[in-house]
Order: C-alpha cells, then structure tokens, then sequence
C-alpha cells in the first residue's frame, strides 16, 4: 500500500437525473502530499469526494483509494480515511462527547482517546453540550475532530474550514500540516484560492463537472493575474497601452482597466510617463483564474 | 452491524419508551372498558359497516371484543403503519436529515447498515405490541372477577406472536420503499397508503363477496387475532408473513446496495448516461 497513490481516479464520471454531475474526471494525489480540489460552488467537488467514498456510484470510469477500488472495496479503503462532509449534518440529539464515542465504536474502537480531547481542547470545542446546541462553527470544529481522530492516512476534508473565525481556520490548517508531517495525504477541497495557496502542494481546477487543469501551487500563482484600474492625466488609445501580457478589459477617456499576466513593471513604467493620477488593484479571485484557463474558447459543455 | 443495531435503539430508546406505554395504556382502558360494554353488546344488531373493524356480532366475549377494538384494528392500522413510517424513516429518514452520509462515510459495509436497522426494526415494532400484552394481562387480572370466560396466558402470547410477523413485513416495507424512493416523505406517504388500502381489501373482502378473493393478496388476511384467540392456529399465516418480510428486506439490501446516497433521485434517474446539454 506504500507504494500506492492516495487517490486515483481515470475518466471518472457521474450524472444523477437532470442535475449536472462529473465527467471524466483524473486525478493522481499522491501519499504524502497536500492536494488542493478547488472550484467554485456546484462544480464536483463533493460529488467527487462522495463518489471516492462510494455514496455515489459513477456512469464509468475507476476511483482506488491507495490502491483499493472504491466501489468493490469500499468499505476497506475507508477504513484509510477521515472524512469531513461540506454540509455537515449530525445527531442533534447526542452531545459531542456521545456522537465522537459512536464514531469511535462504529469505526471498531481503534482511536486513540487522548489524540480526541487533545483535538477538542485545541479547537476549544466543549463536547459535553447537545449537538442541537452547537453554533455551526462548533458543529464545523465537531466535525474536524470525527476526522481527525483515527489519524488517517488519508484525510478528505471537504472546504473545511468554512465558517471557522479565522483564529481556529489557523488552526485547522495547522492541523493538517501536521496531519501531512506524520506521513498522512490530504485532499483538501475549498473556493477560496489563498487557503489553496497556503497549504496546498498541488491543486486541481473543476469546473463544471470537469477538471481543467492539475499543477503545482507555484505555477498557478504564477499564472495569477493582475487587474489594475487606473486613471490617467490624459486619454489614451486601446493601441498604446496593449502589449504582450497586457489585456484592456476597458478604457473611457483617461479611465482604463486592464488584466495583466505578465511584464508588470515594464507596464507600470510606461504608465508612468503617461503620468498616473491613481491606481487600484483588484483583488484576485478563483473565477478569474479560471476564466484565464478558457479565454478564448468554450467552456466544457457537462 | 452490531454497532448499527445498538446506535438505532439507543437512538429510539424514549420512542420505544412512549410506544410501550402506549399499547399498555391502550389494552389496560380496552380491557378495563369490557365489562360495562359486554352486557350491551350482547344481543346487539351490527349494521354490517361495522364488521370492517372486525368480527363485531362476537363483542359481547372478552375475545371479540379485543379482537374488535384492539387487535383487529390496532395492529393492522396503527402498529403498521407506525412500523412502515418507521422504516422508512431509518434510511429514507436518515438520508433527508443529511446523517446517512456520515454513517455511510464510515467504514461500515451497506449491507450491514441495512441489516442492523432491519434488526432494530424488528425489536421496535415488538415494543407496542408487547405494551398490548402486558396491557392485556394486567387489564384482565383487574376484571377477572366480572369476566364469564377468559383468555389462556398462551393464547395471548401467541397473538403477540402472530401478530408481530404482519408488523414486520409493513416494517420492512418502509425500509424498503426508503432506499427506493427519492425521500422519506415519498417513502411513508406511499407506505402508508399501501397499508390502508391493504386494509380495506381484507376487510371489504369479508363483506363484499365480489372482493373476496382479493383479500389473499393482503397482508392484513393472515392475521386474524379472533381466530388466534379462540386457540385456533394456522402457523402457516405468520410464516408467510415472515416470508413476506425477508423478500422486502432483501428488496431493502438490493436497494439500498445500489441507492446514490445524498442524491434523492427517482429510481429511473440513478446512473442515467449524461446526455449532451
């Protein structure tokens, strides 16, 4: 099993009625590592951890969890991983002491008790209260700790830290730094792209169903772009600003807006002998990365 | 499964609880009740409606009465269509609530989710019905004085026993229908029908000779609590039930082996090939 990969999936694809589902979906997480799964809302990301955990059955294609067919041996290759639902929903009527116990004794009693109260005091999380007490983020922290307590080799943690306050989402990918130090894998899926950033050793865009492009974290962050507006002291033609790396998204007058992927300072400099009377830059978001991947062609039909 | 079996019954522990004090209660105010109803039902001429509650020409016997308020329609309405909401409930139920996912994340194989709520069902539909017995004896132990006749212990066991098998297969019914359909609500909403309607075709069936033959297709036929109680015993009705029973619950397995678990989907939806959009 050493030698196997965490996760590995080939042309996996999966419908259910009118609702879209994932096509040909292939990933390769390897042991070991961070593996960021990022897209926005309603992309496959779910569908595809659920259909990795067998709840969901694919049209076709193959999924193994270090080496172990999903479908055939599911109940097996879950023994390997720690699994935390995006929609998180519980026995409202245990208390958090009672729900961790029966995952404990549904999971065979091979958790280490010390590890558990260790995860909830470091997420300050009070497990003697009714679930149907809890905020959502201690149902978010209970959670976390049903995942992490059996110490899995693998951990599938679906945008886990959504509605965290930042302190504890520190935490949380504290947590799984340490998770990947002591030799466990985790497939980390989340929209927000510097969480990505921060913890992922690798990620894998989906849109739509379909993964768009699999790479180093520090190869998308180099391909991130760069949208300015900026005013300048006179108006200025489409023609004299663009150049290679340079896109004008707009330009009224002196007022232009422009994406950038590349010769930032070249750029700014030849701005400056326009002479710039303001400058904004706008924040970076997952679409616009993503938008860059299918500029200047269709989006996959699902 | 064990652990499944254990996490349903300490889950439902206050339910069962509530269930047994209630089919207690229920048989200790029938039972109670039968002495100042028996002298005026006996003689009384029943307009035939009545016998869709059952054998209402026998009510003045401490037997025709149970057999009448109690047994004929407690257990064939009540008890099971509490037994196919429940079993709907545990998976169906379970599903809708967003619970299923986690469980079924676990290491635990379908089947024995499956199996080990169909265990607890079985143990949760005998609670009622062993509040009813208890209800029973104890009732007639308080009337005994005023009783002409009564019924044998065994007897009354054995109608625990009959009757249980019918509750089962509505039971299992449930659980069926709630890994086949899309939700819980679909699951009982249908179950519930199907219980009702199982329960007029018995019972129209002993008054409408036209839809006589119909009642052999009905569950509710092969429990007939008068017959048990007067001590005349057709093992084979509760085996067919019983038989009934396991073929729902391997409907269950094979249902639930193949259900897309948060999808709620209808089953002509499940793997349908995309199609190009």
């Amino acid at each position: 099993m050493e030698n196997e990969r965490a996760i590995e999936t080939k042309d996996l694809t999966v419908s259910y009625g009118k609702h879209r589902g994932i096509t040909d979906v292939d990933l390769a997480v390897e042991s070991g590592e961070v593996y960021g799964f990022l897209g926005p809302n309603g992309a496959g990301k779910t569908t595809t951890m659920r259909t990795l955990l067998d709840l969901i059955r694919p049209v076709s294609g193959t999924a193994t969890i270090f080496g172990l067919d999903c479908q055939r041996q599911g109940a097996h290759a879950r023994e390997y991983v720690g699994y935390m639902p995006g929609d998180l929903n519980m026995y409202s009527q245990l208390s958090g002491k009672d729900y961790l116990a029966m995952i404990t004794y549904l999971r065979g009693n091979h958790i280490d008790k010390r590890y558990t109260e260790m995860l909830c005091q470091r997420l300050d999380l009070n497990v003697n209260r009714r679930i149907g007490e809890y905020s959502t983020g201690n149902r978010r922290k209970l959670g976390l700790v049903a995942a992490f307590m059996p110490q899995p080799q693998l951990l599938m943690l679906d945008e886990p830290t959504s509605g965290l306050d930042p302190l504890v989402q520190e935490t949380v990918l504290d947590m799984v730094r340490e998770a990947v130090d002591g030799g466990s894998t985790v497939f980390f899926s989340t929209h927000v792209l510097s969480e990505a950033e921060t913890i992922c050793d690798r990620v894998a865009l989906i849109r739509e169903g379909r993964v768009i492009t699999v790479e180093s974290v520090k190869s998308l962050t180099a391909k991130r772009l760069t949208t300015l507006s900026l005013e300048l002291a006179h108006a200025v033609s489409a023609e004299a600003i663009e150049r290679k790396g340079v896109e004008v998204l707009s330009i009224e007058g002196n007022l232009i807006r422009v994406q950038i992927t590349s010769g930032l300072p070249e750029f700014m400099r030849q701005m400056s002998l326009l002479g710039i009377e303001s400058i904004t830059t706008e924040p970076v978001t997952l679409e616009s990365v993503f938008l860059s991947y299918y500029r200047g062609e269709e989006a996959p039909r699902v | 499964m064990y652990s499944i079996l254990r996490k349903e019954l300490r889950f439902r522990l206050s339910g069962m609880f509530w269930w047994f004090i209630g089919g207690l209660s229920l048989a200790l105010m029938e039972v109670a009740i039968f002495p100042s109803m028996a002298s005026q039902l006996s003689g009384m001429d029943f307009p035939a409606f009545f016998e869709l509650f059952g054998p209402v020409a026998q009510m003045y016997t401490i037997e025709g009465f149970l057999s009448v308020e109690m047994f004929g329609f407690m257990v064939p309405l009540v008890v099971c269509i509490y037994g196919v909401v429940l079993g709907a409930n545990l998976l169906g139920g379970e599903e809708d609530e967003g619970t299923l996912e986690i469980l079924a994340a676990l290491p635990v194989r379908r089947w024995k989710i499956v199996v080990g709520k169909a265990i607890a069902l079985a143990v949760l539909v005998l609670i009622p019905l062993v509040g009813m017995l208890l209800g029973t004896i104890l009732g007639l132990e308080y009337i005994q004085d005023q009783l002409t006749s009564t019924i044998e212990m065994r007897l009354l066991l054995l109608n625990t026993l009959f009757s249980w098998p019918l509750a089962l297969a509505f039971a299992y019914l449930g659980l069926w229908l709630g890994a086949y359909l899309p939700t819980r609500s679909i699951a009982s909403s249908f179950g519930t029908s199907l219980a009702v309607i199982a329960y007029f075709m018995d019972t129209l069936g002993g008054m409408v000779p036209a839809l006589q033959d119909y009642r052999l297709y009905s569950p509710m036929y092969y429990y007939r609590s008068l017959d048990v109680l007067h001590g005349e015993l057709d093992w084979g009705a509760p085996a067919l039930l019983l038989g009934l029973a396991a073929i729902l619950l391997l409907f269950a397995l094979a249902s639930f082996a193949r259900r897309n678990i948060t999808v709620h989907a209808w089953p002509w939806q499940r793997n349908r090939q995309l199609d190009a959009e």
